[in-house]
C-alpha cells in the first residue's frame, strides 16, 4: 500500500517536472503572441494539416496529387481521368464482390491497372516536381497571384477594421494556401530563406541573451518586449536548437506606408540539449517601409490556432 | 596553353574539363542525392559517416568542407563544431551549392557558404582545423595543385581527408565493371533522364588513381602520416594526411 503510494507520487512529482521543463524551454518570444498581428492570419482556417483538408472537389475519391499543387491549371484532365479510373475500379470491384460473373477476371485487371496508373503518375509527380526548382510560392504568384494582387491593390484591407465575414468566405477556400496580396515578381524563394537564416539566427540571439543582435531585425515595439522578456529570464540562459524549419509565405499586406509580411515558420526544435525534437509552428509578421531602403524587420510573433 | 587532361576516357582541353565536369553536376544537382542512395544502395552514407567519425571534430574547430556539394559532411560538422566553431560549405558547382546551402538551412545551420574552386583557396595560411573533401577531388583538373591548397589553409596539426572512389578489389573488378558501365547509366537515364552523366562517373572513377598512387601524391603535396582505408573492398577509400 505504502509503496503503492509513493510509486503513484513518484509518477506525478516526474510528470510534474517534465511539464514544467517543457514550460521553461520555448522559443524566441516565449511561444505567445507578441507586436503586430496580421488580421488575414487569424482568418485563415484553423487547420492542422492545410495541405490536405481543403477543398476537395468532384473527384473526391482521387489521391493526394491533386489538391497538393493547385496552381497548375493545366491538369484537370488528369484528374478527371484519375477519378474515372478511379470509380471504373470500384465499380469492378462491387460487381467483382456482388456477381462474381465471368468479367471479373477482366475487371480485377481494370483495378490493378487503374492503381499501377496512379502510382505511374504519382512518381512522374514526384520526380518531376523534385527537379523542377524547389520554389513553390514563385509559383503560385506568378499564376494567380496576379488576379488577386490586382484586386487588393485596388482595395487595400485596412488592417484594424473587423473582417467582413462574407467577403473572403467566398475565396477562403483556395486562399488556404494562395498567399494574399503578392506581387507576381516578388522572388519568395530568396525571401523565404533569407527569412529562415533570419529565424536560426535570432534564436541563437535569444539562447544568449545577444541584444544587439535582436535590435538588428526587429522593430522598437518587439525588440521592447523581448529585451523585457531577457531580462525576466535573469541570468539563466535559453536553449533552442532548431533541428528542421520550414517557411511558408502566407502573404503581404499594404498599410500605413508599410508592407505588411506574414511567414509561416514550421518545424521542429529542440528545447535542450539531450531532449527529443518538438514541433512548432508560429507566423512572424515583417514589416518592410514602402519607400526608402529599410529592411524587412520582426514586427510582430502570432501564434496560429492549435487543432492538432 | 593548350594542355590536356581527361575528361571520362576523352581526352580534352583542360579549360574543357572545367566546363564539362560543370555541366555534369548541373545536370544531376537536383537528383543527386537520390541518385546516390539508388547506385550505392545507401553505401555512401556509411562511407561518409566512416569520415566524419576519422575528422573527429571538436566544438570550437575551423572545418572547411571542399566539394561539399549537398552538404552531407558539413551539415554533420556544424553541429559537432558548435556556435563556436565555424564549417564552410564550398563547391565549385553552382547548382549543387544552392541544394546544399538550402539543405543545410532547413536543418537550422547557419553557415558560410562558398563558391569557389580548390585549385585556389580563398583562404590565410593555416587556418583550418579540418579539410575534407568527399567525391570531389576526382574532378578536379589539377589534382596536385589542389592538395597542395588543402594543406596551405590546414593549420600545423591539421588534417585532410579525402573519401574518394577508388580501386576495387581484383575478384570484384568483372561484376563492379559490368555494374558501373552497363547499370549506372542505365539507372541514371531512368531516374535523372541522364546517362551520360552518370557514364562519366563511371569512367572518372577508373581514371582516378589508385589508394597507392594517391597516396603518393598527398605526400608529394606536401602531407605526412598518410594513410588509407578501404571502404567496401576498396570501391571507395578515405585517405587522411596530417600537416605538420
Amino acid at each position: 500500500m505504502k509503496l503503492k503510494q509513493f510509486l503513484i507520487g513518484a509518477v506525478l512529482a516526474v510528470s510534474a517536472m517534465s511539464l514544467l521543463a517543457e514550460a521553461t524551454a520555448r522559443p524566441m518570444g516565449g511561444g505567445r503572441s507578441i507586436g503586430r498581428q496580421s488580421q488575414n492570419v487569424s482568418r485563415m482556417p484553423p487547420a492542422a494539416a492545410p495541405q490536405q483538408a481543403p477543398r476537395q472537389a468532384a473527384p473526391a475519391p482521387a489521391p493526394a496529387p491533386a489538391p497538393a499543387m493547385p496552381p497548375k491549371p493545366a491538369s484537370p484532365w488528369k484528374g478527371i481521368l484519375g477519378g474515372a479510373l478511379l470509380g471504373l475500379g470500384i465499380g469492378a470491384l462491387f460487381s467483382h464482390f456482388g456477381f462474381g460473373s465471368a468479367l471479373s477476371g477482366i475487371l480485377g485487371s481494370v483495378i490493378m491497372l487503374a492503381l499501377l496508373a496512379g502510382v505511374v503518375v504519382l512518381l512522374f509527380r514526384l520526380f518531376s516536381r523534385k527537379s523542377a526548382p524547389v520554389m513553390a510560392p514563385a509559383g503560385y504568384s506568378g499564376n494567380n497571384g496576379d488576379a488577386n494582387n490586382n484586386a487588393y491593390a485596388a482595395q487595400p484591407v485596412p488592417a484594424s477594421t473587423t473582417p467582413e465575414i462574407g467577403s473572403r468566405l467566398a475565396e477562403a477556400p483556395a486562399a488556404a494556401h494562395t498567399p494574399w496580396g503578392v506581387p507576381a515578381d516578388f522572388d519568395a524563394a530568396s525571401f523565404l530563406r533569407v527569412a529562415k537564416g533570419n529565424f536560426i539566427r535570432l534564436q541563437a540571439a535569444w539562447d544568449k541573451g545577444d541584444v544587439a543582435d535582436i535590435r538588428e531585425f526587429t522593430t522598437p515595439e518587439v525588440f521592447a518586449e523581448l529585451k523585457l522578456q531577457i531580462t525576466e529570464r535573469g541570468v539563466q540562459k535559453d536553449y533552442t536548437d532548431v533541428v528542421s524549419i520550414e517557411a511558408e509565405l502566407l502573404g503581404i499586406e499594404t498599410s500605413n506606408n508599410e508592407y505588411l509580411s506574414s511567414v509561416k515558420f514550421s518545424g521542429t526544435i529542440k528545447p535542450a540539449p539531450d531532449a527529443l525534437a518538438e514541433p512548432f509552428n508560429e507566423v512572424w509578421n515583417l514589416v518592410k517601409p514602402v519607400s526608402g531602403n529599410g529592411g524587412w524587420l520582426l514586427a510582430g510573433i502570432q501564434q496560429l490556432e492549435q487543432h492538432a | 596553353m593548350t594542355n590536356t587532361t581527361h575528361f571520362g576516357y576523352k581526352t580534352v582541353a583542360e579549360d574543357e574539363k572545367v566546363r564539362e565536369v560543370a555541366k555534369v553536376f548541373h545536370s544531376v544537382a537536383a537528383k543527386y542525392d537520390i541518385m546516390n542512395d539508388v547506385m550505392s544502395a545507401g553505401l555512401h552514407r556509411l562511407w561518409k559517416t566512416f569520415t566524419i567519425a576519422h575528422a573527429g571534430v571538436r566544438p570550437g574547430f575551423k572545418c572547411l568542407d571542399i566539394a561539399g556539394g549537398t552538404g552531407d559532411l558539413a551539415k554533420v560538422f556544424a553541429k559537432q563544431a558548435g556556435p563556436t566553431g565555424e564549417v564552410w560549405l564550398t563547391d565549385i558547382n553552382e547548382s549543387m551549392l544552392r541544394v546544399g546551402r538550402d539543405r543545410l538551412l532547413n536543418r537550422g545551420l547557419l553557415t558560410p557558404t562558398l563558391l569557389c574552386d580548390a585549385e585556389k583557396l580563398p583562404f590565410p595560411d593555416n587556418y583550418f582545423d579540418r579539410v575534407s573533401v568527399a567525391f570531389g577531388l576526382r574532378n578536379m583538373t589539377h589534382k596536385d595543385v589542389a592538395l597542395k591548397e588543402m594543406r596551405r589553409v590546414l593549420k600545423p596539426g591539421g588534417k585532410l581527408l579525402v573519401l574518394e572512389f577508388s580501386k576495387v578489389a581484383e575478384p570484384l573488378q568483372k561484376p563492379y565493371d559490368l555494374y558501373s558501365f552497363k547499370v549506372l547509366p542505365w539507372m541514371g537515364q531512368k531516374i535523372a533522364g541522364d546517362a551520360e552523366s552518370y557514364r562519366y562517373l563511371a569512367e572518372s572513377i577508373r581514371m582516378h588513381p589508385d589508394q597507392e598512387t594517391l597516396k603518393t601524391m598527398m605526400q608529394d603535396a606536401g602531407l605526412e602520416r598518410v594513410q588509407y582505408y578501404n571502404l567496401t573492398a576498396g570501391v571507395a577509400a578515405l585517405h587522411t594526411g596530417i600537416k605538420l
